[in-house]
Formats: C-alpha cells, structure tokens, sequence
C-alpha cells in the first residue's frame, strides 16, 4: 500500500549572502500512513519548520531542495507543475500555523474566510454550502456560531486557533501539517486544543505531521516521533517505544532537559547539556561536540541508521543493533 | 555594608519584599471614540511576602498580572492603592541615595535577551555599565568584577566574550549575559521575568541551574515568574499561583504540586501533558468547558470557569486567602 506521504533523501539549503550556503535539512526520509500522526521534535534550527514548508510547497525564496522526493499518495510534490500544486494545497494537505494574529487577516470576518478558502479549492461549491460547512466545522471545534460574523481582534489566543485548525480542515484534507499549534498558548488552552486535535484527527482519519519543540506535547499526540539535530533525522520509531527506551544520546538529552512535575532540583546536571558552537564537518555525527560518548570515530565518520525495534531506528555509531548507547555514567 | 549586616539582624523576620494590599489598574484607550473607555484591573488587592534567601515562584498565565507585579517590585510602575515595601520601606517614597541603593541592589532580568541587550554595546560594556553608573570599584578594577561574573554565569573562558556583540552570541548566551548584568551589582533581590520562555530546554535547563546556584551561592532573595508550573517546582521554594490579578493559592512548592487546593491550579495541573506527569491518572476536573457568566460584581474570580462553585457565595463574595496549616494557603470558600 502506498503510504499517505513518503520523504525520501531530502535535503534543503539555504542561499546567504556572498554565497554562502548553509544545510537546513540533510537526508531526511520518513513516511507516514493514512491516519497516523508523526511528531517532528527538536530544538530552534534543527530543520523541523523547514520540512513542514517544503510539503506544504511555502519555502522562502532562498531556500533550494537539493536533493529528494516528497510523495504524497505516490505522487512527487517536487515534480508536479505549480497549477497543480496549488489545487492539491489546501485540498489534500493544509496546514495549521503557529497561533499567530497574522495566519489570520484582520479586516474580513472569520467566517467569510474560510467561506472563501472553501470556494477558492472547489469552485463548483455554492456560498450557502460553504456557509453551511463551515458552520459545521466551528461546531465541531466547539465555537459558538455567532462568531461566524466576528473579526479575528475580536477572538481570544485560543478561539483564533481553534479557527485556524476550523479553515485547514474545510477542504477534508488528507493530510494537515501543524507547525507549532500550540506553542503561543497558555496550558490550558494548549490542551483544550490537543484534545480537538486529537479527536479530529481519529474521528476524519487525517495524518498529521506534528512539528514542535516540545516533547510532552508530542508524546501526548503523536503515533510515532522524529527527533531532528542539526537537519538531520538521528532518532525515529513508535512514540511510546522512543520515549520508554531512547536510544541516541541527544534523545536522551533531550529528555533530560525536559522538566515535568516528576522532577527536582537534582537535574541540573551540566553534563547533559553541553553547548557547542563548534562547526561539525559532514563526514561527521553533527552531534558529537555535545555527545558525552563521543571517540574520535564519531567526529569523523558520519553514523549510519542503527535498527533497535520493529520501525525504531537509530543514527549513532556507538550503538549496535537492538543495543542503545550505553546510559549516561 | 555594614549598615546591611545590622539591619538584617534587627529584621530577621521582615520580608524582603512585601506587597500591601496591592491594586494596579490601566486605563485602556477605546481608539478615540466614544465610550471606547476600560479599565482593566492587572492587580486586585494583592497580598505577598518574599522572604530572604528563598526563590519564590509567580506561577500564571498570560495576562494574570505576573509582569505587572514584577514591574512593580523594581520601581518600573507605581500601585493605584496599596504599598510595596523593600525591606519595609515603601517603595514609593525612596528618593536620593535611598533610592540609588534600592536601584542597586534590586535587579531584573527580562523574559527577551533579544531586546533586553543594546545591540551597539560589547558584552564588557553591557555588563560594566552598571558599576559605572553605580561608581562601584576603579575602572581599573571594574574588567575584573566584569571577567568575575561572566564565569559565574558559564560563559568561559570569560576573555573571550568581552569584546563580543549580542549579535554574535546565541539566545542562552546573551540570557547569561542579563544576568550577568543583573549580578554584577551583587544584588540582594533578582526578579527573573519568565527569563527562559524564549530558549530551548536544554538551554532553558542550564539557565536554571545558573540561577539555583547563584541563589545558594550568594543568598540572594529570588523571584522567578513562569506560566510553567513544572518549572517553577523544580526551581523554588514557594510557589504563588495567580489568576486574574488574585492571588488564589500559595505554599511550598511541593505541597503546592502534590497536594492543590484551589480549582484553577487544580485545573491547571489536569492540563500538563501527561509525558512524565507523576500523578498521570490524577484528575481533578475542575474546569467548566463553557464558562458561567460573570458574577457582576465581588464575586471569586474563577467564578466563571470553576466547576465545584458554590451557586449563591461564590458568585457573590470574594474568597480571602486562608490557610488550614499556616504555611499553604488558597482562596476558595470550598477548601474552608
């Protein structure tokens, strides 16, 4: 069966000034199935954002795809004419932004919004199906529907992203990319919203690809999660499995920086964390600067994918299979 | 500083910072119509105790009035009603030396190192300027102090840094160089207003290690303002949780975690992921999904959200902050 989206090897740069070039994303490939969730996870510049906008067919103008094919139901984004690119986005694969004022414009009402996204990707729609749609929608995002008529000011953090996930589903999309939810919002909001994601997501079967720094988050959403450093891809398997036993150290890094109520003062431990601002060449771990396993093999051969599970596969070259990375002494 | 040292003896039990039934109000303009008028009450009659050496967490969401109870701490806004008091002093009142001395020794760091640093200023001149302002120590000696407090905030080897622009250092860095600048005063306040919500985690994690140690290090009184409840357990030890400009619950801060007694900070505990969450089958549901409407007026502040409320009281009487045990207190006629 073909997987709803398959990424194969991409990789993208971007074009600086005095040609320079710098690698956000290197080597990716992932594939996520009809109503499966993936979780991209890492920090600020691991490339996660950069992958959700070549899906979706938004990079900024200096950014270049290298290399690598983005199948979705087989058919390769990256080779299809504009045209068509742009019947598929919005219809087949939409996207919820970052709870931001500006996903939303200021001077036409909500609902008139996605009233016109509606009619925009299927023409043949009349205004009054639309309308109706829509009305079933903010139902179903739990808005009370005489904010149909509201202006995006006159909505709280919460409501305007409930709208913003309302408009990416207007068109059935198979596929949503959600780049950050949930990051501006407050706790409660923010769970208030995973729960409508998550239920949407089950109730219309949609795949998500679920980009965000925030473990907690993603392992409460996501089927399955990517761990990104440096564009690259260094962990991936079942959520549950990665998070119960991580096998590449900056996973674990990754844990352990992360601070739930289970934790004390204890933690801080500067090892966990070491910064580095060294450059990696690319016949190396990028990780390897900040790896507290690190041999010379590391910083200068570049790791190759290490199997630890059924579908959870690791990239470090101090682990061997079904055998992580020995735990930190 | 000896006249700290005999102070501090005389007032062993005086907090260092106190606010006195505290009110801060802004007047929000309607655009220049007519009756576009509100005010917006950030701060209602808030009561608070920091105590010497302790870090002291303010635990809130967005727009419940934790910034504004910082920026009243330090001098940056003054009170509609009500008193803050450094040491006992009103705040209010300072002027001359007093109010230099209080200007030193009570230091800030702010939630974004991308503005809170002048961008033409090397990290040597950002972090001497305040003992030159002060006129602390000779030139001469100031490179030192400077070279001193980088290396307690981990940015070694400290000469490396001097001469560096806040365009060439990362997010976690320049944050270390706020405080840094907040330190190099040795302060005996340090208000850190959500200092790492602009960071990564494992930055965000370092910067908290560099605030608990600075803490034990040099006893400095801490205010530490968060929207994460994780957070603010794992760094202080009292924890106050505010809701609307109320406080509604205050105590030490495991007690706070493992035992919440108000329904918002029970409510906002059901709203962690449960991703390592140790009560992951704890559930207090507390929060209605479709708000009541507003009591009109004097009512409790969660009045509108809170599922077990009282129909009659709650929408009428505002609950005062009581305690059953004398250190862990919440503000609900439900916990009485």
């Amino acid at each position: 069966m073909t997987p709803l989206l398959e990424i194969k090897d991409l990789s993208i740069d971007y074009r600086g000034g005095r040609g320079r070039r710098t690698t956000a994303v290197d080597d990716v490939s992932f594939s996520l199935s009809k109503g499966e969730s993936l979780g991209l996870v890492g920090e600020s510049g691991s490339g996660k954002s950069t992958i959700g906008a070549a899906i979706m067919g938004l990079l900024p103008g200096n950014a270049e795809i290298t290399s690598g094919q983005i199948l979705f139901n087989g058919e390769d984004l990256l080779r299809i004419d504009a045209e068509r690119l742009r019947q598929m986005r919005w219809k087949h694969v939409a996207m919820i932004f970052q709870a931001a004022m500006n996903a939303l414009n200021p001077i036409h009402r909500v609902g008139d919004q996605i009233v016109e996204a509606i009619r925009v990707h299927e023409p043949d729609t009349t205004p009054e199906d639309a309308r109706a749609r829509v009305s079933t929608l903010f139902e179903q995002m739990g808005i009370a529907l005489e904010r149909l008529g509201h202006f995006p000011h006159q909505y709280s953090g919460g409501m305007r992203q409930r709208a913003i996930i309302a408009m990416a589903l207007a068109c059935n999309p198979q596929l949503v990319i959600a780049d950050e939810p949930t990051t501006a919002l407050d706790v409660i909001v923010q769970d208030q919203i995973l729960k409508t994601i998550r239920a949407l997501q089950q109730k219309l079967s949609i795949g998500i690809v679920f980009i965000s720094h925030d473990i907690a988050v993603v392992a409460d959403v996501c089927h399955h999660v990517a761990v990104m450093y440096a564009g690259q891809i260094v962990e991936i398997g079942p959520s549950a499995e990665v998070f119960a036993t991580p096998g590449h150290p900056y996973t674990r890094m990754l844990l352990g920086a992360h601070i739930t109520l289970a934790d004390e003062g204890g933690k801080l431990t500067d090892a966990v964390c070491r910064i580095a601002d060294t450059a990696v060449s690319a016949s190396a771990c990028r990780f390897a600067p900040r790896c507290p396993h690190a041999t010379s093999q590391c910083t200068q051969t570049a790791p190759q994918w290490i199997r630890q599970g059924d579908n959870h596969w690791i990239r470090c070259a101090m682990t061997t299979e079904g055998k992580p990375c020995p735990p930190q002494p | 500083m000896s006249t700290t040292t005999m102070t501090q003896s005389q007032t062993q039990a005086m907090p260092v910072i106190r606010l006195e039934r505290v009110t801060r109000a802004y007047h929000t303009g309607g655009g220049g119509f007519a009756g576009g008028h509100t005010i917006v009450t950030s701060l209602n009659e808030v009561d608070l105790d920091i105590h010497a050496g302790e870090i002291f967490g303010l635990v809130g969401e967005s727009g419940s009035g934790k910034t504004t109870a910082a920026r009243l701490m330090v001098r940056l806004e003054h009170p509609n009603h009500g008193r803050v008091l450094y040491h006992g002093e009103n705040v209010a009142k300072l002027r001359g030396k007093k109010l230099k001395r209080f200007r030193r020794r009570v230091q800030m760091i702010f939630q974004d190192p991308y503005q809170s640093l002048n961008p033409y200023q090397s990290v040597q001149h950002i972090v001497e300027e305040p003992l030159a302002i002060h006129k602390l120590g000779l030139p001469a000696q100031r490179q030192n102090k400077v070279i001193e407090t980088l290396t307690q905030v981990g940015l070694t080897p400290s000469m490396t840094y001097l001469h560096r622009y806040p365009h060439q250092l990362s997010g976690g860095q320049r944050q270390r160089v706020a405080i840094a600048r907040a330190l190099v005063l040795s302060p005996d306040v340090l208000i850190a207003d959500e200092p790492t919500s602009m960071l990564d985690a494992s930055i965000a994690i370092q910067i908290y290690g560099i605030l608990s140690e600075v803490q034990r290090r040099r006893q400095v009184t801490m205010l530490f303002i968060t929207h994460s409840l994780a957070a603010a357990h794992f760094l202080c030890d009292r924890i106050a949780v505010i809701y609307r400009g109320h406080i509604v619950e205050i105590g030490p801060a495991k007690s706070v975690i493992a035992d919440p007694r108000h329904p918002y900070t029970q409510a906002l505990l059901d709203a962690l992921p449960r991703f390592g969450h140790p009560w992951g089958e704890r559930r207090f549901d507390t929060l209605r999904e479709i708000p009541r409407s507003e009591p009109a007026t004097g009512g409790c502040p969660f009045f509108s959200r809170c599922v077990p409320a009282d129909l009659d009281l709650c929408r009428q009487r505002r609950p005062a902050l009581k305690s059953r045990d004398g250190i862990h207190s919440s503000a609900c006629f439900l916990v009485e």
